[in-house]
């Protein structure tokens, strides 16, 4: 099974994007039951998760999706109508197939109760409402339609016991065998295989100049004896494409040997007779036989050496484990392989103008390269870009389940799911993303009957887009609900001691608070959500993507949450600061403002700083890193934010803004906090860039621990 | 000179397999996705197709009608995959033309008896 | 496939080489024809046949046929190469009366 192995992976991810699609298909049937286009596209990836399931060892798949597909068929071929419970059951299908999926190959069994429930519940949709799956132990595994060659036999198929036997075989081919890609030539090639084969060719001739002959069809037919050990069956198997269509029979004529010149006799008995039917040629042969049995002397039994047919192949291999695959768009790849094509030719014109000393054209190699290094990043960043589609199609199941189960009524629309992100950040904004509708579907949504109370109509709605937004890609998630009582957030902020009760904050700054750990609003607690984790650990995976995310809301109107994602995560917008000869990078996502400070005497490593009337603290980069070099009096202050938290780092100079490729840093040096990754600068210089994030935590725990142990910081040991 | 075949499925890990144990075995192998890809890689010599049946856009029934309609495929073999449960398909299949069939599941050592059945 | 005429010791023989199957039979069958209709005795090489199917058997047989029709017959020259002897074999073209000459003491 050696061979197999490799696509098992293959297997796998394409089965789970058949899932997706099927999943997809169903709930669209739920609005549009009769699309026709939809159940074929339902019925094909269910088809093709059923066969791909038996030839890549996932058995309990193969034998579940039997009966799911044998349902899709009727509905297929109209004989079953769509019903919503029939999608129902369909979507559960989908659900358990992803878990035999997901479990391991030797393990399916575990589930088998599982899928025998589910079948249950679909046998009342098969012909006779009986379910047809299956038994797999019972059911010996594959069916072979050709039997592997047994090494031992001396002919192409396993020895039986005892004597091997003769049969007649007549094979009459329908003459225009050859339109079909057979050949009577090659059948008796393979017949010639399975024992010793004699082999009369009789009837029709046309001669060549005949009118009547098209040498592109067959005449005549083929009488054969063949003497072998193999089982009939495996004869049946040599005609097996062209019977039907071709005359073939097969009859047992006799048990034991007959000498070579005496088939070729038995034989003789059919010359002339070729438009006998099949009963009288057996009568002829059999009479034949007959005289010379009478004849022969009986020849000795010889004994066979018996052998066992071929032991079953061994227990299948274990899958490997499933490589991080992505599917790549072949245009995209092209392109990329023809940009190394330029590169190439670029590289020998750079040699040749280096070699005459010509700057002219060593200035022309530097703009194509340019050029060309510009469309060669922008290449290689799309091959992980993934259309967001992929992500928001679930979400159309969710919310359905979601409503279904709070006693809502809502229309789900997902718009833009054409738009593009790099694949680790749609990966990690899935999460999110589901937290938030839930939120919209939970708290946001009225149910119909206080929906109808003021006027709005009594079905939710709840859209989901995507689009591109400069170097951003914007994901906005929208109810037509209740919208947020800024009142209350107002109430439960001064009640937790967010704001003074006389502070007068601005509505975004008490919406902000709504991402707070520990907020929540809601007066009851629901399966779904209300337990006030969650916007918080929102906020933070938004930003751990070096995103931002910002709610508004018209009270009685409806909220609105966006989300702003940078495009990839192979690039980062920062600025470039310098402590002494090293260079930093501030990602612009966290970056809020410049200030500057004077130091004098000894500088600690965290330290305050006011800002916009309170007091923020401040890192010293030199000291955190250990920077050699003098420390100046006047330092520039860097003001980042993250987590909510702001935070000051104190640099040297402040170069500018740079775009940076990030390199990731090695795994040996993981354990390096505060860096994040690294970049390599125009003149080749190295760039460390900050883990803003982490950095934010540093200086809480180390003002907690000063809190709790009222100590004096102490410089970092080194 | 090796032997080419063209293995057409919309399902990526049967094409990889089907492909995968062909080149093992010394054969050329030209992939593709569905009924109307393989019609249109359908150039030089080819010396079998091994098509699905269920495919998007056109399915093996009407990539056999389309092989046996240009002269220089007319008579090569092309072997449908069928499963146990398309008994219809495969005499649909047959009087379009084709060779003969391999049922699904079916191991590397069935796919390439069945090549060796069938391919001249 | 190629018919192709070679004069060995002053006599004309017809060297059959290549893929002799059904794709090229409507062709084979005209270059036949036309070394049927000048010969009453037609010798065939077939040593270089690299591929033979039902076509080629069928061929041999209907030329053979004719040949005899015309009071003449099929010879051979040099011997008859593996894959033609190999169909011819299992097909039973080989025992097949008017080819039996053609294939002896090659079977």
């Amino acid at each position: 099974m050696s061979d197999v192995d490799p696509s098992i992976a293959l297997y796998i991810e394409e089965t789970r994007e058949l899932l997706g699609e099927l999943e997809q298909g169903l709930l669209e049937l739920e609005t549009n039951p009769n699309d026709s286009a939809r159940v074929d596209a339902c019925f094909r990836a269910m088809h093709t998760i059923k066969g791909g399931g038996a030839m890549f060892g996932f058995e309990e798949i193969s034998r579940f999706t039997h009966d799911v597909e044998t349902v899709l068929d009727r509905v297929r071929t109209g004989e079953l109508p769509v019903s919503r419970e029939l999608l129902s059951l369909t979507l559960a299908a989908k659900d358990h197939i992803l878990t035999l999926l997901e479990a391991h190959r030797d393990h399916q069994d575990a589930h088998r109760d599982a899928s025998d429930k589910l079948l249950d519940s679909f046998a009342a949709y098969l012909p006779g409402g009986v379910a047809t799956a299956p038994n797999r132990k019972d059911d010996g595994g594959e069916p072979p339609i050709l039997r592997p060659a047994s090494e031992e036999s001396e002919y192409a198929c396993p020895a039986l016991p005892g004597p091997p036997s003769i049969y007649w075989i007549r094979l009459r081919p329908n003459p225009d065998m050859l339109l079909t890609g057979n050949d009577p030539v090659r059948l008796l090639a393979e017949l010639d295989t399975m024992g010793a084969l004699h082999v009369l060719r009789h009837g029709p001739k046309p001669a060549l100049d005949s009118d009547d002959f098209n040498p592109e069809r067959v005449y005549g037919l083929f009488d054969m004896l063949i003497a072998t050990p193999c089982a009939v069956d495996n004869l049946r198997d040599v005609f097996i494409f062209v019977e039907g269509d071709s005359e073939v029979s097969i009859q047992h004529l006799h048990t034991g040997i007959l000498r070579a010149a005496d088939l070729d006799e038995l034989l003789a008995a059919f010359k002339g007779h070729d438009d006998e039917d099949l009963e009288v040629a057996g009568s002829r042969l059999e009479a034949a036989l007959a005289v010379k049995l009478d004849n022969i002397e009986v020849a000795k039994q010889r004994s066979q050496v018996l052998k066992a047919p071929e032991q079953r192949a061994a227990p299948q291999a274990k899958a490997p484990p499933a490589a991080a695959t992505l599917r790549v768009d072949a245009a995209r790849l092209d392109s990329l392989v023809s940009m190394v094509g330029e590169l190439v030719i670029l590289q020998s014109r750079l040699r040749q103008a280096a070699k005459a000393r010509d700057l002219d054209a060593v200035t022309e190699v530097d703009e194509d390269l340019e050029r060309l290094t510009d469309n060669l990043r922008d290449v290689a960043l799309g091959l992980r870009m993934l259309p967001i589609g992929s992500v928001f199609s679930q979400f159309t199941r969710l919310t359905r389940d979601l409503a279904a189960s709070l006693g809502k009524d809502v229309e789900f629309a997902a718009h833009g799911g054409e738009t593009e992100l790099d694949k680790t950040v749609i990966d990690r904004i899935k999460d999110p993303l589901v937290h938030l509708l839930r939120n919209s579907l939970d708290h946001g949504l009225e149910r119909p009957e206080e929906r109808q109370a003021v006027g709005k109509p009594p079905q939710g709605r709840v859209t989901l887009s995507a689009n591109h937004s400069g170097g951003n890609v914007v994901i906005v998630i929208a109810d037509d609900g209740r919208g947020i009582d800024v009142a209350a957030v107002r109430r439960k902020a001064v009640e937790r001691g967010l704001f003074a009760p006389e502070a007068e904050p601005s509505e975004k700054e008490l919406l902000d608070c709504i991402f707070a750990p520990g907020f929540s609003t809601a007066a009851k607690v629901s399966d779904v959500s209300g337990r006030g984790v969650g916007m918080d650990v929102v906020k933070k995976n938004i930003e751990a993507l070096r995103g931002t995310v910002e709610l508004a809301s018209v009270l009685g109107q409806g909220a609105t949450v966006t989300i702003r994602l940078p495009l990839t995560l192979a690039i980062i917008d920062g600025f470039n600061v310098m402590v002494g000869g090293d260079s930093f990078i501030v990602p612009l996502a966290n970056l809020r403002g410049f200030q500057e400070r004077f130091v004098e005497g000894q500088v600690r490593t965290v330290d305050t700083i006011e800002r916009m009337g309170s007091m923020a603290p401040v890192v010293s980069l030199r000291r955190l890193f250990d920077v050699p070099g003098d420390q100046p009096g006047y330092e520039r202050v860097v003001i980042t934010e993250a987590e909510g938290e702001t935070v000051g780092f104190c640099v040297d100079k402040v170069i500018g803004r740079q775009q940076a490729v990030i390199k990731s840093l090695d795994d040996c040096y993981r354990h390096l906090k505060w860096i994040s990754g690294t970049t390599i600068n125009g003149d080749g210089s190295i760039s460390l860039i900050l883990d803003v994030p982490q950095l934010v935590r540093f200086v809480r725990g180390r003002e907690d621990s000063r809190l709790h142990a009222g100590e004096p910081f102490r410089t970092l040991p080194q | 000179m090796a032997k080419r075949i063209m293995t057409v499925d919309d399902s990526a890990s049967v094409r990889q397999m089907v492909a995968m144990t062909l080149k093992k075995e010394g054969y050329d192998v030209i992939e593709a996705s569905d009924g109307k890809d393989a019609l249109s890689k359908m150039s030089g010599t080819i010396d079998m197709v091994i098509t699905d049946l269920n495919m998007p856009n056109l399915d093996g029934i009407g990539l056999i009608k389309g092989i046996r309609a240009q002269a220089a495929y007319k008579f090569i073999p092309v072997v449908m995959l069928t499963t146990e449960s398309q008994a219809g398909k495969k005499a649909e299949g047959k009087s379009a033309g084709a060779t003969g069939w391999i049922v699904k599941p079916f191991t590397p050592d069935q796919l390439l008896a069945v090549v060796k059945k069938v391919l001249r | 496939m190629e018919l192709t005429r070679l004069e060995q010791g002053g006599k004309p023989v017809y060297a059959l080489a290549g893929k002799c199957t059904v794709e090229h039979a409507a062709v084979l069958r005209q270059a036949l024809l036309e070394a049927v209709s000048v010969n009453t005795v037609l010798t065939l090489d077939v040593s270089g046949v690299e591929e033979a199917d039902i076509t080629f058997l069928q061929l041999l047989l209907a030329t053979a046929l004719t040949l005899e029709q015309n009071g003449g017959s099929l010879r051979r020259h040099g011997p008859v190469s593996p894959a033609a002897l190999a169909a011819a074999r299992v097909s039973g073209f080989a025992r097949t009366p008017k080819l039996a000459n053609f294939f002896s003491d090659e079977d």
